[in-house]
């Protein structure tokens, strides 16, 4: 089977050890990025599916935090983090400059690029006739998408997506990632509540990776 | 003959503002400047135009899925025809709640202090207490717009954001977003462009524009019209049309409407006069099976 895969540092395959590496005897190509925006995401598939010479099979997109952005696809893309109007580390947004100018950025306009690049992913999958599986990463608040925009989040063909139901809860005090309380939890909830610890960073560990493929991602594809 | 069109695009195809009477309210037809819109309205089709001048690919995307979703949810069949603008076009979102300048935007009929601007658009007209959009327009606040602070916010946004590579490619995904939209939903489809100038092979398929590229065979290319304008167009001493196989309406007015007075409006503003808006229904529109 070939399977390709989008994401950002929860998917990476920088980390030999990441549940993508594990797909053995299958033709996997993994575009995760650290950092990766969901614009970028979006823009790795339609890109790989478009102009690769492998017919895929499969294709799973694990989604990132709204708040990022994206630059160009041959430039590294920076780092950013916006929480509370405080840019934590070099921020980007479209094209990298909001950090100087915070007054561009707004919730609303965000979950509506997010909403806009999940749609865009979908309907091309779904026009192309591609079996796929979405999921976050880790709770991104994706309730809030609904409140801001709830006709344009009633088109997201949730048939398709795997979304952590929190058995445990809130809080996740050892999930620093995690922005959203109740709602659409994802891999590293997923963690924590299967007694997984995550890094001290928020991003799931070997043992974390290895036990969501196990338990997940080597079952989507069969589905 | 009453089947249902919904239209979008900039001044092209309306050039009411939401001061007088569009695009919340906007009457069936404007009589004062009517479009391609108004004229598809007065030979028996039942369209809603959705068209705002300024408006960018995005916003013109965004307002024909949304308006498109309710029509979807009615039951209502219809068809889509989208006049695409210029690349450089963008939009920035202003929420009551997060955005401290927020007064500084807001129209005196929603509490602000200041006259309706051209280039402030909401879809909806209760929205606008909560949040509107910003339209940068062609000219990345070189406007002679009517609100000091709007004209300080588009140049610092073009200032720290804007990017041609960005706008070309954000443009070709609008057209794909539009397509498969209406592909999913059976929606017969037909885009045109302003004008062909986006188009030059230093824009849209400029080799070092690394992305763009694979749009190239992603676009269903038989649902967008262009004009093959074969030669260049003097006009006077200051203007001309250059030839291009990615022609818009402008390339096409200019070609088929060789009478300055016919052609525009005003002949100091460039936009097409209502002969040359009703001249492209019948010579061009209904011959594309979309309505």
């Amino acid at each position: 089977m070939n399977i390709l895969i989008s994401g950002d540092s929860f998917s990476d395959n920088k980390n030999p050890h990441a549940w993508p590496n594990y797909y053995e005897g299958h033709k996997v190509i993994n575009r995760a990025v650290g950092c990766h925006s969901n614009l970028s995401i979006s823009r790795t598939i339609i890109e790989s599916v478009t102009e690769s010479d492998i017919d895929f099979d499969y294709v799973i997109c694990e989604w990132s935090t709204p708040m990022r952005a994206s630059y160009k696809r041959f430039a590294p893309e920076p780092y950013q983090r916006i929480k509370h109007k405080e840019c934590v580390g070099i921020a980007s947004f479209e094209n990298s400059d909001v950090y100087k100018s915070f007054e561009f950025y707004t919730s609303e306009s965000v979950w509506l690029r997010t909403l806009e690049n999940i749609l865009r992913t979908q309907w091309f999958l779904e026009t192309k006739k591609l079996k796929y599986k979405f999921f976050f990463g880790w709770n991104i608040s994706f309730i809030e998408a609904i409140r801001f925009f709830p006709e344009l989040s009633k088109l997201i063909n949730f048939d398709n997506w795997w979304i952590h139901e929190t058995p445990m809860g809130p809080p996740y005090p050892h999930a620093p990632f995690t922005e959203g309380s109740e709602e659409y939890s994802g891999m590293a909830e997923w963690c924590v509540d299967n007694g997984i610890e995550l890094e001290p960073d928020g991003h799931p560990t070997n043992k974390g990776h290895e036990m969501f493929y196990k338990e997940l991602a080597s079952k989507w594809i069969y589905e | 003959m009453n089947k249902k069109i919904l239209t979008s695009g900039c001044s092209f195809t309306s050039q009411l503002h939401p001061n007088d009477g569009g695009p919340w309210n906007r009457p069936k037809v404007d009589e004062g400047c009517p479009t391609w819109s108004d004229f598809l309205y007065k030979k028996g089709y039942d369209v809603v135009n959705i068209g705002f001048p300024t408006n960018a690919n995005s916003s013109i995307t965004r307002g024909l899925i949304c308006k498109g979703k309710e029509f979807l949810d009615e039951g209502k069949e219809f068809s889509i025809i989208a006049q695409f603008s210029m690349a450089i076009r963008s939009e920035i979102f202003i929420s009551s709640e997060e955005s401290e300048d927020f007064d500084f935007y807001l129209p005196r009929e929603f509490g602000g202090k200041h006259d309706f601007s051209w280039n402030l658009n909401n879809w909806k007209e209760e929205d606008f207490r909560k949040h509107f959009w910003i339209l940068t327009g062609g000219n990345l606040g070189d406007d002679p717009f009517d609100n000091e602070y709007i004209v300080k916010k588009i140049k610092k946004w073009a200032k720290y954001f804007y990017n041609k590579e960005y706008q070309i490619l954000n443009t070709l995904e609008r057209i794909f977003d539009l397509q498969t939209f209406c592909i999913n939903n059976n929606i017969p489809l037909k885009i045109f462009f302003l004008d062909g100038m986006d188009w030059d092979i230093d824009n849209f398929f400029y080799e070092e524009y690394f992305q763009t590229h694979f749009y190239k065979n992603l676009i269903d290319w038989d649902k967008i019209w262009f004009y093959h304008l074969k030669e260049d167009l003097i006009l006077d001493k200051t203007r001309s049309v250059t030839r291009t196989l990615y022609g818009g309406m402008y390339e096409w007015m200019h070609e088929q409407i060789p009478d300055p007075k016919l052609r525009y409006k005003a002949i100091d503003d460039g936009h097409p006069s209502d002969y040359a808006h009703e001249k492209f229904v019948n010579d061009v529109i209904l011959k594309w099976g979309v309505v």
